[in-house]
């Protein structure tokens, strides 16, 4: 029998080493559900775009990356995956133009400006909340299985 | 994580491993920034027959090889993509910028033109 719910919590330092990680827990919370590859690699992509948004922007100074850290909840409802990505770093002043595609706030350091383009071309729904000093949330939704109904 | 290059006439090949995200993309940049300033090596493969996942990590990182080798004259080639690469190179317009090159055959005969 397969359990309808189910949450899991993850916590990392701020460096990105650490994308893979989220990643593959996101690819083994997944599984269970039976995901075509295509929806495995939709949901590890934004998983991926969010968790490396935060390491990135969040968290400006090279040395304090290590102490501070990212959050992640994988919750599972029915067929239903929810990701929720939180920082407690700087946040973002306009929530709007930051999900802009091609907008970007570091282009010396080749940031493309597509992650949150990437979020939304490969999750169903992306939600972003943030307050300047206090943090940044990203909750992104997918039902996983559409095809098959 | 070591990134193997290999450099031959005017280009410089790039053995993309497994998964291209920022980790993987910022290690590919340091390696290939100084390489890309001897004027000789003005074309880069990314080899992605190996890869199976890129995010716009890579993105960023390929559009950083373009302006860079552009002004020299130079192309991005992108080897042997699998499906997911080709879905992310399309979201993301590089198309518009990189060559697709499907075999060696092909492969072998840019590098006569080139």
């Amino acid at each position: 029998m397969r359990n309808e719910n189910n949450k899991v919590y993850l916590k990392f330092p701020a460096i990105t080493e650490n994308e893979r990680i989220a990643r593959m827990m996101a690819a083994a919370f997944l599984s269970g559900l039976n995901p075509t590859i295509e929806e495995m690699d939709d949901v590890k992509t934004a998983v991926s775009e969010a968790v490396t948004n935060s390491i990135i922007h969040a968290y400006e100074e090279e040395a304090e990356k290590e102490k501070c850290q990212v959050e992640v909840w994988y919750i599972k409802r029915g067929r239903e995956i929810e990701i929720e990505v939180r920082d407690q770093g700087k946040g973002i002043e306009d929530v709007k133009q930051a999900m802009e595609p091609l907008f970007t706030t570091k282009p010396k350091e080749e940031r493309s400006g597509m992650g949150f383009s990437f979020m939304k071309a490969f999750m169903d729904q992306v939600e972003v909340t943030s307050a300047l000093g206090k943090g940044t949330k990203v909750v992104m939704k997918k039902t996983i299985g559409k095809q098959e109904v | 994580m070591d990134i193997l290059t290999y450099q031959f006439q005017n280009f410089l090949w790039i053995q993309v491993p497994e998964e291209l995200d920022q980790h993987v993309a910022d290690i590919i940049r340091k390696k290939c920034e100084i390489i890309l300033l001897d004027n000789k090596r003005k074309h880069v493969v990314f080899d992605f027959s190996k890869t199976m996942f890129m995010d716009s990590g890579g993105v960023g990182m390929i559009i950083g090889r373009y302006r860079q080798v552009k002004a020299k004259g130079g192309k991005i080639y992108v080897y042997k993509p699998g499906k997911r690469i080709m879905r992310i190179l399309e979201i993301s317009g590089l198309m518009r910028i990189v060559h697709i090159c499907e075999n060696m055959d092909q492969m072998e005969s840019i590098m006569e033109q080139e």
